[in-house]
């Protein structure tokens, strides 16, 4: 295990590596510069070129950026006078990741709770209905749900506060909007896997022993569905988390989704790139996770190759 | 053993979710805390204002700013020796009385209030104006306003600013510590309202040497001198903070809104939900035109034509037809801009046939410098027909394939499908390929003249026509478009140098350069004047809006009963 485990992480700073050098060397591709004023003179865009090591050809540029990166320091964001981009993000990440996690832990429980009924109860109006919330969760983006709750259950219901970030409730509306996506994913690929394993030998030797239909489904059936599941649901959870920039932007949540698109937008160099290490960590970290969650969930998988 | 696996699974998961609470940092400085969810009516009764903003203040060091928030916000936490009125008129704020004038019209003289305090006890002084000047100019400080607003007008600023002679050499004296002495290169009638542009704002010497890298890094490490003290900021990144009275201000006694609180909603829907909600009484800007089409006619929209003209600019570089009057002047006929106004940008907006925005710049008797007589390029689809087959056959073509290079907003791209649409349909063998980039991408494309036609505009920097007419002379840090006529240039000249203490012969010249501009020329594609449109809550009365710097002075609003 513990093998393992260093292996991972070493491909994870692999990864992390190719990850980060990959974004540098595109960022400097995309034309324009951080210094968007017209009222700029020539004289003040050098000495800022010089300042922030601009004028160095790119190479350089990269090796330099690299040491700082590998000592802590992302260096200051362009657009936000200055800011340290540790601060930043440190600042920015919090909501966004609250919003997606508690996302991801609703959309997951209905989700799955949705598929296996729709499975128990295939072809019924249970199933049918679970379908039908499904493609409806995934064929709508969420921002559409943001604005339809903002409106009716917001401003008209007043049962919920119509935006900003001042306490749990204003978490709400837009958990649910977010949640919608994992719900249907979770929902779809819990009721194929559930009819697949429903359909298969042991089960019904397990009918066979007599064992209680709770048992079955609960214990034999949901374990071994969930596997598929988990798969699609760690990716997806990244994403989450990671911020969104629509329904950040609906309900006024100070999160990361807009402000990395923001800083591309306006060539904020350091900010890109400490968004990026940011994201590309916590998405090779839960691909560990998940790949740890295999084995909790089935016994069968063994993670250092067996033995 | 399972089991066990489990239940630490589950442990992991509420101490993660237990960390995660702790991310709601808005939290404990909430709303004034009382959690009422008609915010607006009960701010409105308690005399504090909530108010919408689409951006963070990217800064509030009054010589680095440069963004429109944070001069809307330094307008009104700090005070310069003017600010601006209701008329967009100069008024003394930190001065006592306007300016003494030598004969030669370049030498201002400025006798400042006493005993002024800033919000942390220490005076007010001169010394406080000739620091933060001087700090502006030096390039070193990076200020993006500061060269740009003072070479050229302020005595000894260019030299400054190339380190040949001492800061203290620049045209700002102290003469003792409530007297200063502005000396310029020439003549400027407009200066007097130059001054409340926040560049010009003092900066207290102390403190900003003091607090050094950390000066301005958040509310704590700012000082106020204006109507208001600033609260509760953590930096250029916050999405809400506040503003309350400063008790240490000269003039408060009439401020009725005693307390302000921003928070940061980009969505112009979404702003529009809350201030229906009676979450926010003042929203953003709001340029959508289905947002606004769901407010229109009612009391709760403020509109206010801007000094922002918005145009097609034509590369004459490289390009041969461009460098064809009659196939500029056809592209600059053949927009319908009233129906481009009307049915495109539906936000109030006005058809532009000039380059001086209307209502903006007045001579001393109050005449606009736009008349109704003097307009130019307007729509006339027949003429472009003829003018566009007569300039290709002396360019010598058949087809024409241009690049035009706008923002990639929402109004920009509208406009310009809207304008390929107009060419291609009226202009046979035109072919425009509309390219939308972001605002780097277009600065850097304009900056290398990396296209043939450019949706841009421009607001003005100081109250005079000048602003908007000096862009175009030959070689000009703004034409960027390779227009050159010796005739502009000299009526350009003229109007700066020789007649510079001659207001009425100065404005007729500059008419005049105009003329040869558009008319003569069709040097560039006038489109439209901007509207601004806000919701603001039926309440709130004065609310005082301005062309120049800092966009709102709220401490002048009242709340009616």
């Amino acid at each position: 295990m513990l093998r393992y485990l260093v292996q991972r992480v070493i491909y994870m700073l692999i990864t992390l590596f190719v990850v980060v050098s990959a974004t540098f060397f595109l960022m400097k591709i995309v034309p324009g510069t951080p210094f968007n004023s017209e009222k700029l003179t020539d004289e003040q865009v050098e000495i800022m070129n010089r300042e922030y090591g601009l004028d160095q050809p790119v190479p350089v540029q990269y090796l330099n950026y690299m040491a700082k990166t590998i000592q802590g320091d992302l260096g200051y964001s362009f657009q936000f006078n200055n800011t340290p981009v540790t601060e930043l993000l440190s600042e920015r990440v919090g909501p966004s990741a609250f919003l997606g996690f508690q996302a991801m832990l609703v959309g997951t429980i209905i989700g799955i709770f949705l598929g296996v009924v729709a499975a128990l109860k295939q072809n019924t109006w249970v199933d049918y209905t679970s379908t039908f919330v499904a493609v409806v969760g995934k064929s709508i983006p969420s921002f559409i749900f943001a604005g339809l709750m903002q409106y009716y259950i917001a401003v008209k219901l007043g049962w919920f506060p119509v935006m900003f970030w001042e306490g749990y409730e204003y978490s709400i509306l837009p958990t649910i909007a977010l949640s919608m996506f994992p719900i249907s994913i979770a929902a779809r690929f819990m009721r194929t896997e559930m009819i697949d394993v429903l359909n298969s030998d042991y089960i019904t030797l397990a009918k066979a022993k007599g064992a209680s239909y709770l048992q079955i489904s609960v214990k034999h059936a949901l374990r071994n569905a969930l596997i598929p599941v988990v798969t699609v649901l760690g990716p997806l959870a990244v994403g989450l988390m990671t911020g969104s920039l629509v329904v950040e932007q609906i309900y006024s949540v100070p999160g990361i989704g807009e402000q990395f698109v923001s800083s591309i937008l306006t060539n904020d160099y350091p900010v890109i790139m400490g968004t990026t290490i940011l994201f590309a960590a916590l998405f090779v970290f839960v691909t560990l996770l998940v790949d740890i969650l295999y084995g909790i969930i089935d016994p069968r998988i063994r993670l250092a190759g067996g033995k | 053993m399972k089991k066990s696996k489990f239940s630490l699974l589950l442990v992991l998961t509420l101490a993660l979710s237990m960390f995660l609470t702790a991310c709601f940092g808005g939290g404990d400085k909430g709303a004034s805390g009382d959690g009422d969810k008609k915010g607006g009516d009960k701010a409105a009764a308690s005399k504090e204002l909530r108010v919408l903003e689409s951006a963070e203040v990217h800064g509030m060091d009054s010589v680095m700013a440069q963004d429109s928030l944070s001069f809307t916000m330094l307008n009104n936490v700090n005070e310069g020796l003017y600010r601006l009125n209701d008329k967009q008129e100069p008024i003394p704020g930190v001065a006592d009385g306007m300016p003494t004038i030598s004969d030669d019209k370049k030498t201002y003289t400025v006798k400042l209030k006493q005993d002024l305090k800033w919000s942390n006890g220490d005076p007010v002084t001169a010394h406080d104006f000739v620091f933060a000047w001087q700090r502006a100019l030096l390039p070193e400080t990076k200020s993006p306003y500061g060269p740009y607003m003072m070479i050229g007008k302020i005595a000894n600023a260019d030299k400054v600013y190339k380190k040949k002679v001492k800061p203290e050499e620049l045209g700002i004296k102290a003469k003792d510590d409530y007297t200063l002495e502005i000396t310029l290169v020439k003549p400027l009638d407009y200066f007097t309202s130059l001054l409340t542009f926040q560049t010009f704002y003092p900066q207290n010497k102390k403190f900003v040497e003091e607090k050094g890298k950390d000066f301005a890094k958040n509310s704590d490490n700012l000082v106020f001198n204006g109507p208001y003290k600033l609260t509760d900021w953590n930096g250029p990144t916050d999405s809400e903070w506040g503003m309350e009275l400063n008790e240490s201000y000269w003039n408060n006694k009439e401020t009725t809104i005693e307390k302000l609180k921003f928070n940061v909603s980009k969505d112009p829907q979404a702003s529009a939900n809350a201030f229906s909600a009676g979450e926010a009484d003042i929203s953003p800007r709001i340029g959508d035109s289905g947002v606004l089409s769901q407010y229109e006619g009612t009391e709760d929209m403020l509109s206010f034509l801007e000094p922002s003209l918005w145009w097609l600019k034509m590369n004459q570089k490289e390009n041969k037809a461009l460098q064809n009057e009659n196939i500029r002047r056809a592209i600059a006929l053949t927009v319908d801009k009233k129906s481009l106004v009307d049915d495109v940008l539906k936000d109030g907006s006005i058809v532009a046939d000039f380059i001086v925005p209307k209502e903006f710049a007045k001579d001393e008797n109050g005449e606009d410098f736009r008349t109704d007589e003097n307009n130019f390029l307007k729509t006339n689809k027949e003429e472009a027909k003829k003018l566009w087959e007569t300039g290709l056959k002396e360019v010598g073509i058949k087809e024409l394939e241009l690049v035009m290079v706008d923002q990639d907003t929402e109004t920009a791209k509208k406009t310009a499908s809207f304008i390929k649409d107009q060419l291609e349909t009226n202009l046979s063998g035109l072919t425009l390929n509309v390219q939308s980039v972001p605002y780097p991408v277009r600065l850097d494309r304009e900056d290398n003249q990396d296209y043939d036609i450019l949706m841009g505009g421009w607001g003005p920097d100081y109250q005079d026509p000048m602003t908007y007419m000096d862009l175009w002379v030959t070689d000009g840090g703004q034409n960027k478009m390779s227009y050159s006529n010796p005739k502009f240039d000299a009526l350009i000249k003229k109007a700066d140098v020789d007649l510079a203490t001659k207001p009425a012969e100065r404005w007729k010249t500059l008419q005049e350069a105009e003329k040869v501009l558009l008319e003569e020329d069709a040097a560039v594609a006038p489109l439209y004047q901007r509207t601004a449109n806000f919701l603001v809550n039926q309440k709130i009365d004065n609310l005082v809006h301005h062309d120049l710097g800092g966009e709102f002075s709220y401490f002048w609003a009242k709340i009616e009963e």
